[in-house]
């Protein structure tokens, strides 16, 4: 090979890298949406969950395995919530896949202590996973997410850290918003179907008072639903907030027997409309608290 | 004095494997998975099925207890190990004993070596316990063993990505004596050399899976193992088959999935009579089909049809039909079920109706079963 031909392959193939975008594939839509606004145009991502699933249940498909096997990095909810990541990962074989537990810096919420066990339910031993409700972890998960691109592409790492800093301030102004749009549900009391809410209750002043679901992932008895039913009526609680992926049915009874009204609160990107991103999430979850009061 | 033996067995540990000390007490805290699975069976026949299988009507089965322990041995491997004991039949039976290279390979391979679950049309690749049907399909009985087809030996797979489909290919290399193991695979009358070394048999399986929406994913399958089974007499046998499963599931309280496996084995059996010894081959099909209904997080119900020539004896088969009806009575790690079987045979004389009741429980972190 000529010295100019080299010269030229070489220049190609350095131009090619530099524009070859970061492929993402992440657990849930959540993570999807912080690491676009992360990555911007320099990186491809995709979730695996839909935002209208639930994430404690995915199905493992090949197509998952072949989305991951071409996939540079992947990010996990972790906290034993997305416990199905590891046979999608595995089944990957994809030796260079940089695998990111987007919960590794966050302050976990209701750790168990003691044995724990399943006549509990389904208590995740590490702490309530549901931790991307709270806008504070939103910043802690954005700055593991920018560590992580800049891990695998530091050609663009200046970009990735203008992203962050820029995703840190739009969060403030959002949150900002938020604080003056959450004073109509600052206070509230709310019954939910899973215990999905404790980050999103601590950060917006909701007061949780029961869950539809006797204990963490079992499904409503006559007793517990008779309890919840008295309940609503003593505490004069107006709402029961249902995520997308759950019946109404037993919620509807509960609502009809007690007064209260059923909310959809989606707690993950795309589970409702105008729900299109991270912080519209916030909107959304805010705004049917507030017209539901 | 046995504390100091055990700093002694510890330490012979540590210099047998070249390890070290706070390695060696790091690895404690690493313990692998360990999970059970349970099985326990009300089995109700009528007369004429109580008096084909030699069994009462009415009869209590502890049909398995299967302990899983499952681990990664480093970044690149893992080990899986599921060891069923049984009330019938042998009573501890090592059904998967494997370890696997999951990354590293080339042209995205992993690579098995040990016993596993041969990749053999896509029923043989699960365990018992992932069927609401319940029992073996007819035609895995008699044409790759009454507990499907072990392998001992190594496997290469690979996923290619095709658009949004995935091919999944699979090439195994295994002991044929994993085909002598069970009682169908030579006529009556023949005795094998149990002392001849078994040969190396094959088996290939090419499948592709296509996630038609978000809800509907289905893959379509074709499989082929053969080579001698009997070293003896050098017997050799050829089996392909084709499977199908079709799947939906728009949400954790529905789902649907319809599954067809047929398979068409050609055998060479030995048959001894007073003079001598004399080969022939025996051309047999067989067909199973099963389609499931989720319709709340607790109720499934389905039927199946399960039908089969005899692998070993020239025209004979066995039908079977029946429905199936299965009960959650909190979350997935219980589960009651309900089969009613009516199996027909013209060869064997029997038309036996069963209705099995099963009982069947998981406790620990068995791992999610891919598609």
């Amino acid at each position: 090979m000529k010295p100019f031909t080299a010269i030229f392959w070489l220049l190609f193939s350095l131009a090619a890298n530099a524009n070859a975008k970061v492929n993402v594939v992440t657990s849930t839509t959540d993570l999807a949406s912080i690491a676009r606004m992360i990555g911007g145009d320099n990186v491809d991502v995709t979730s695996i969950a839909r935002g209208t699933a639930d994430p404690h249940f995915v199905e493992v498909l090949p197509s998952y395995m072949v989305r991951v096997q071409k996939a540079k990095v992947y990010l996990k909810l972790g906290m034993d919530i997305d416990r199905w990541a590891a046979p999608i990962i595995d089944g990957s074989r994809n030796g260079k896949l940089v695998v990111v537990d987007c919960s590794q810096n966050i302050a976990p919420l209701e750790v168990p202590t003691g044995k724990i066990d399943a006549s509990m339910g389904d208590v995740h031993p590490h702490g309530n996973p549901h931790y991307w409700l709270d806008p504070d972890n939103g910043a802690i998960i954005a700055s593991t997410i920018a560590d992580a691109l800049t891990g695998v592409d530091p050609a663009h790492a200046a970009a990735y850290a203008a992203n962050l800093a820029s995703f840190k301030s739009q969060l403030e102004t959002h949150k900002a918003a938020w604080q003056q749009k959450s004073e109509a549900i600052r206070g509230i009391k709310i019954v939910t179907y899973h215990n999905s809410w404790p980050y999103f209750a601590r950060a917006f002043g909701v007061e949780v008072e029961d869950f539809v679901e006797p204990l963490p992932g079992i499904e409503p008895t006559p007793s517990h639903t008779a309890h919840v039913i008295e309940l609503i009526k003593t505490h004069q609680i107006q709402i029961i907030g249902v995520e997308p992926y759950f019946s109404m049915r037993t919620p509807e009874t509960i609502a009809r027997e007690s007064g209260a009204k059923v909310v959809q609160l989606p707690p993950s990107v795309d589970g409702a409309p105008g729900a299109q991103d991270y912080f519209s999430l916030f909107d959304v979850i805010i705004d049917r608290l507030a017209a539901a009061r | 004095m046995h504390a100091m033996r055990r700093i002694t067995a510890l330490h012979a540990a540590v210099v047998w494997f070249g390890i070290s000390a706070h390695q060696a007490a790091a690895q404690t805290l690493s313990n692998p998975d360990l999970s059970l699975v349970g099985d326990f069976r009300v089995v109700g026949r009528s007369q004429e099925a109580a008096d084909s299988t030699g069994e009462r009507e009415l009869s209590f089965v502890f049909e398995e207890l299967e302990l899983d322990f499952n681990a990664y041995l480093n970044p690149y491997m893992r080990a899986d190990v599921f060891i069923g004991i049984h009330g019938t039949g042998p009573d501890v039976d090592v059904e998967e004993a494997v370890m696997t290279v999951l990354r590293g390979l080339p042209a995205a391979l992993q690579l098995s070596v040990g016993q596993y679950l041969l990749d053999f049309g896509k029923i043989n690749t699960q365990h018992s316990h992932q069927w609401s049907w319940m029992d073996r399909p007819l035609m895995h009985r008699t044409m790759l063993g009454d507990e499907g087809l072990k392998a001992l030996g190594a496997r290469l797979t690979t996923l290619i990505p095709i658009g949004d489909s995935a091919l999944g290919l699979s090439a195994s290399a295994f002991s044929g004596s994993a085909f002598e193991a069970h009682e169908h695979a030579v006529a009556e009358g023949h005795e094998s050399n149990e002392d001849a070394p078994a040969e190396i048999m094959g088996s290939a399986r090419v499948s592709v899976f296509r996630q038609i929406s978000d809800l509907w994913s289905a893959e379509l399958g074709a499989s082929y193992l053969g080579g001698d089974y009997d070293p003896t007499e050098s017997l050799s046998t050829h089996i392909a088959a084709v499977d199908w499963k079709l799947r939906w599931r728009p949400d954790s309280y529905r789902a649907f999935s319809w599954v067809l496996e047929t398979m068409r084995s050609e055998r060479e059996v030995a048959s001894v009579d007073s003079l001598a010894t004399s080969i022939h081959t025996v051309d047999a099909w067989g067909a199973f089909t099963s389609a499931e209904l989720q319709w709340t997080k607790r109720w499934s119900a389905g039927a199946l049809f399960d039908w089969t020539q005899d692998a070993t004896v020239a025209d004979a088969e066995t039908t079977a039909i029946g429905g199936f009806l299965d009960f959650w009575p909190v979350e997935e790690t219980a589960r009651i079920g309900l089969v009613y079987r009516h199996e027909t045979s013209d060869r064997y004389n029997f038309d036996n109706d069963t209705v099995t009741l099963q009982f069947l429980w998981g406790m620990g972190p068995h791992k999610v079963h891919a598609f």
